[in-house]
C-alpha cells in the first residue's frame, strides 16, 4: 500500500514536471529547489493518505474521500509546484478554470477508485489507471491552461533557480526511485506470497511429521534407514523393542541387521535386495528372521524401496520397515501342520506321506538302495464304532496310532489315510527279513488289548525298486498285498508278489465280463425252495444268480457277487435279478412266494422302492408274493434310512426278511425297531446243531425270540433229517436247503409251480436225490 | 478551453506531452497494479 502510495505520488510529480520541462510562455522558467521538493512531498503524502483511507473500509463514502483526497492531493502538488516556477513576471490565473480542474481531477480520481474497488469492468485496474491518469492529465493540463504567465519587467531573472537540466535529471532519479521502488515493492511482496506459502507448506509439513510420528509410536513397524554407501542405518525406537532390546542397544550399522538376521534366511534376503537394487523388483520384500534378546527368533516381513539413486543408477540410500509377522507365522505353521496331519491322531495324512513317499521313491532312483509301503487296516473296526459309538472308535485310533508311531524308527513316516485305514513309509534301505519283523511288531501292537476291545490288524507290504518306482503303482501293490492279507487269515501281513497283480488282473477281467453277461444275458436265476416246517408245503423260492462264463465254466457267486460290490455293477445285477425272478414268478400259475436278496449298495438307492414299484408293476406281479431279503449290514450302514425304506416297502405289501441272522450284529434292537415279517438262521448254525450244543441254543434262542416277538423264523442250510427234525422239533416255521432241494433253473420245479403239487416237493430231483438222503416228507 | 488548447498547443513542447501522458498512465498502472496485491492479500485492512 505504501508502494502504491509512493508510485502514484511519485507519477503524478514526475507527469506535472515532465510537462512543465515542456512548458515555455517565452518568458524563460526556473524552479525553486524548496517548493518543488515540498510538492513532491505533498504528492507522495496525499497518495498514501488516500490509499491508506481506501484500504479501511470498501464502502463508497470511504472510497469517494479517497478519490476526494487523492484529487486534492494532485491539485496540491500541481500549484505548490506552480508556485516554485519562477519566471520573469507572475502568473494570472482564471479561477473558474482552475475550479473546473480540481473538479474534473477530483470527478475521475474517484471514478478511478470506484472502478478499481467495484470491479465495474472486466479490467478494473486497467481501466482505473487509465481515469486516473486523465483525471491527472485533464487537472494538469487545464490547470496550466488556467495559468497565464503576465511578463514583469521589475522582476528579477530566476539565477539561483532550478535550471531544466537539474529538474530532468531530478524527474529522471524520481522516476528510477520510483520504478526501483516498485520493483522493491514487487520483490517484497513476492517474497511475503513466497513466505506466506512456506509458512503455510511448514505448518502442513509440521502437522504430517506429527502425524506420521504418532502413526510410528503407535504402529507396530519398525523403520530403518539405510545409506548404501556408507552403511550406516538408522534404527526406529520401535525397531528395537520388536525384538526386545532397549532403544539404541546396537550400533547404527547395517552390520547390526546382518548379524541379526538367521542364516537360512540371509541369501534369500541378500538375492531379494539385490533384485530390488538393480531394478529388477518395485520394491524390496522378504520375510525372514530376526534374533531377538531372548535368544529365539522373530519372523518379520522387511519391506523397503530406493529412495536415491546416483547418477549412474546404483543405489544410495533405502529406506523400509520391519513388521512383526510373528502371529501369522504361528497361524500359518499351524495351518500347514494341519494341511499335512491328520486331525485325531496327529500322525502325517494322506497327502503329505505322498510327499514323503515321492521323495523317497526319487532318492531310491537317485542313490539306489530300497524303501518299502505298508498299508495298514484294522479288521472289524466298523463294528467298533457301531457298536460303542464314534467316541470309542476315535479313542482306539488315537491308541493305535500312538502304538505304531512308537514302533517305528525316526527315519520312517506312519500316517493315517482315512477311516481306519494306515500306512508307514520304511526307509534305510530294509531287507525284507526286517521288514517282516517290523510288520509283526506291529501286528503285535495293535493286537494288544485297549481299553475298549481287543483289535487285530492286517499289514500289506510293496517294496521300491522290487515292486515298481512309481508311487501309485506301490500303494496298489500294497494294497493288494493288504486284501491278500485279509483274504488269507485276520491278523497277519503279506508282501506284494508278482502273482497278486496276475489274480487282480483277473478280477478286473471278471468284473469286465460280468458287466457284459449282465447286458448280454449270460446269467441265470436259480430258484431255491422254501417249504413249510409242518406240512412240507413249498411256500415259495429263493431266487439265486448263477453265472456260466463260456470260457471259464461256472463262476460261483462268492467270486462275482463281492466284486460286483466292489465294482458297483451290483447295483444293475440286482435290478436284473429282480426284474427277471418277478417276472418268473408272475407267469407261475400258483402264487408262490419269490425271495430276492438285495444288497447293501442297493439298500442305499433312494429310488429303491420307485424301482421295486415299477418292476412290480412292469411284470404283473402282485406285491404280496415278493419278499425282499436285507442283511444287518445293509442296515447299519444308515439305520434311521433304512427303516423309512423298510416302511415304504411294506407300505406296498412287500415282506422284509433279515437274511443270515446270527452271523452280523445280531443285535436286538434291530429286531425291535424294524418290523420284520422273517428272520433267517444263518445256515452256520443250522449245519451244527446235531454236532455242536452250543449252536442248537443258538437256533433254539432264535426261534423263541421269534416267537415271541411275532416275527416268523426261516433255518437255512437245512441239510438232514435230523436237522429238519430239530427244527421241527423246535417249532419253526419254514425251512430252506438241499435237504428240500438244491437251487436250480426253476424249470426243474415246472410241476410245483404250474401244477396242483405245490403243498409238496416232487422226489424225483435227481441232484437232490443223489446228494441228499432221500427226501421225506412231513405229514 | 480554448486556453487549455492554446497552452498545449503553444506553450507546451509537442514531445512533451505524450511523454509526460505515458509516465503518468505508468505510474498509475504500477500503482493499481500494487494496490491489487495489496487488495488480494490478508493485510488489506491490517496494514492499512
Amino acid at each position: 500500500m505504501v508502494a502504491a502510495g509512493i508510485a502514484a505520488g511519485a507519477g503524478t510529480w514526475s507527469t506535472h514536471f515532465i510537462a512543465m520541462l515542456g512548458y515555455d510562455p517565452g518568458l524563460g522558467v526556473g524552479y525553486d529547489p524548496f517548493l518543488t521538493l515540498v510538492s513532491f512531498g505533498v504528492a507522495i503524502a496525499a497518495s498514501c493518505c488516500a490509499f491508506a483511507l481506501l484500504g479501511s473500509s470498501n464502502r463508497l463514502p470511504i472510497v469517494l474521500g479517497s478519490g476526494v483526497l487523492l484529487g486534492l492531493g494532485v491539485a496540491g502538488m500541481h500549484f505548490t509546484g506552480m508556485s516554485g516556477v519562477r519566471i520573469p513576471g507572475r502568473f494570472a490565473w482564471d479561477e473558474a478554470l482552475v475550479a473546473f480542474a480540481i473538479t474534473a481531477g477530483i470527478a475521475l480520481t474517484c471514478l478511478s477508485l470506484l472502478v478499481f474497488t467495484r470491479d465495474l469492468t472486466r479490467h478494473p485496474a486497467a481501466v482505473a489507471a487509465i481515469l486516473l491518469t486523465g483525471g491527472i492529465a485533464v487537472l494538469h493540463f487545464v490547470a496550466m491552461g488556467a495559468a497565464q504567465a503576465v511578463p514583469d519587467p521589475s522582476a528579477s531573472r530566476p539565477d539561483e533557480s532550478l535550471d531544466r537540466g537539474a529538474l530532468a535529471i531530478g524527474i529522471a532519479v524520481v522516476m528510477l526511485a520510483v520504478f526501483a521502488f516498485c520493483v522493491l515493492g514487487l520483490f517484497a511482496e513476492h517474497l511475503r506470497r513466497v513466505n506466506q506459502a512456506l509458512a503455510a507448506q511448514g505448518s502442513v509439513l509440521r502437522a504430517s511429521e506429527e502425524r506420521l510420528a504418532r502413526a510410528l509410536d503407535a504402529g507396530s513397524d519398525g523403520l530403518w534407514d539405510w545409506n548404501i554407501a556408507t552403511g550406516e542405518t538408522w534404527f526406529s525406537d520401535r525397531w528395537f523393542t520388536l525384538l526386545g532390546y532397549e532403544p539404541g542397544a546396537f550400533e547404527s550399522h547395517i552390520g547390526t541387521w546382518q548379524r541379526l538376521v538367521h542364516p537360512e534366511d540371509m541369501p534369500r534376503a541378500q538375492e531379494n535386495l539385490a533384485a530390488h537394487f538393480e531394478g529388477r523388483s518395485p520394491a524390496y520384500e522378504c520375510e525372514h528372521r530376526l534374533r531377538c534378546k531372548d535368544g529365539g527368533w522373530g519372523w518379520v516381513l522387511a519391506r523397503g524401496k530406493v529412495v536415491e539413486r546416483d547418477a549412474q543408477e546404483r543405489p544410495i540410500r533405502i529406506v523400509g520397515t520391519h513388521i512383526d509377522i510373528a502371529a501369522r507365522k504361528a497361524v500359518e505353521s499351524q495351518v500347514a501342520h494341519m494341511a499335512r496331519h491328520d486331525g485325531l491322531t496327529g500322525l502325517t495324512n494322506r497327502t503329505h506321506f505322498h510327499e514323503l513317499l515321492d521323495g523317497a521313491l526319487a532318492e531310491v532312483a537317485r542313490a539306489g538302495g530300497r524303501c518299502a509301503v505298508l498299508c495298514l487296516d484294522l479288521d472289524r473296526f466298523k463294528a467298533v464304532n457301531d457298536t460303542l459309538g464314534h467316541l470309542a472308535g476315535d479313542k482306539l485310533l488315537k491308541q493305535i496310532a500312538e502304538r505304531l508311531r512308537t514302533r517305528i524308527r525316526s527315519i520312517d513316516a506312519v500316517a493315517r489315510l482315512g477311516g481306519d485305514e494306515f500306512a508307514i513309509l520304511i526307509g534305510g534301505d530294509p531287507t525284507s527279513a526286517f521288514l517282516d519283523r517290523v510288520a509283526g511288531d506291529l501286528i503285535a501292537a495293535v493286537g494288544e488289548p485297549v481299553a475298549c476291545d481287543g483289535q487285530v490288524v492286517d499289514v500289506g507290504l510293496s517294496i521300491a525298486p522290487d515292486h515298481g518306482l512309481d508311487e501309485e503303482l506301490l500303494f496298489r501293490r500294497a494294497d493288494l498285498a493288504l486284501y491278500r492279507a485279509k483274504a488269507e487269515g485276520r491278523n497277519t501281513h503279506r508282501i506284494f508278489d508278482p502273482a497278486m497283480d496276475e489274480a487282480e488282473a483277473g478280477r478286473r477281467d471278471i468284473g469286465r465280463e460280468l458287466r457284459r453277461a449282465i447286458a448280454e444275458g449270460g446269467l441265470d436265476l436259480h430258484f431255491q425252495p422254501q417249504v413249510r416246517a409242518t406240512t412240507g408245503a413249498v411256500l415259495g423260492f429263493e431266487a439265486l444268480v448263477r453265472w456260466t462264463h463260456p470260457s471259464r465254466g461256472s463262476i460261483p457267486p462268492s467270486t462275482f457277487i463281492p466284486l460286483a460290490e466292489e465294482t458297483g455293477t451290483i447295483v444293475t445285477l440286482g435290478e436284473w435279478v429282480l426284474r427277471t425272478a418277478c417276472s418268473e414268478a408272475a407267469r407261475w400259475a400258483n402264487p408262490l412266494k419269490i425271495a430276492v436278496n438285495l444288497s447293501p449298495r442297493q439298500f442305499q438307492q433312494e429310488d429303491l422302492p420307485d424301482l421295486i414299484l415299477g418292476i412290480l408293476t412292469e411284470t404283473g406281479l402282485s406285491p404280496a408274493r415278493l419278499e425282499i431279503e436285507v442283511t444287518e449290514t445293509a442296515i447299519f450302514a444308515d439305520m434311521s434310512r433304512a427303516l423309512s425304506l423298510i416302511r415304504r416297502l411294506k407300505a406296498l405289501g412287500i415282506s422284509i426278511a433279515m437274511d443270515d441272522f446270527g452271523t452280523g450284529y445280531s443285535s436286538l434292537a434291530t429286531l425291535q425297531a424294524f418290523p420284520f415279517d422273517k428272520i433267517k438262521i444263518d445256515r452256520s448254525f443250522v449245519g451244527q446243531v446235531g454236532s455242536s450244543p452250543q449252536a442248537a441254543v443258538i437256533v433254539r434262542t432264535v426261534l423263541g425270540l421269534g416267537r415271541n416277538l411275532g416275527i416268523g423264523v426261516v433255518a437255512e442250510g437245512v441239510e438232514t433229517a435230523d436237522q429238519r427234525d430239530f427244527l421241527i422239533a423246535e417249532a419253526c416255521d419254514e425251512l430252506q436247503g438241499y435237504f428240500f432241494g438244491r437251487p436250480q433253473p426253476i424249470e426243474r420245479f415246472a410241476s410245483l409251480v404250474h401244477g396242483a403239487a405245490a403243498e409238496a416237493l416232487p422226489r424225483n430231483d435227481a441232484r437232490a436225490e443223489a446228494a441228499l438222503p432221500p427226501l421225506e416228507r412231513v405229514a | 478551453m480554448y486556453r487549455t488548447l492554446v497552452c498545449l498547443t503553444v506553450e507546451h513542447k509537442a514531445w512533451v506531452i505524450p511523454l509526460s501522458a505515458f509516465i503518468c498512465w505508468l505510474s498509475c498502472q504500477i500503482t493499481f497494479y500494487l494496490l491489487g496485491q495489496a487488495r488480494q492479500s490478508r493485510e488489506w485492512s491490517v496494514l492499512v
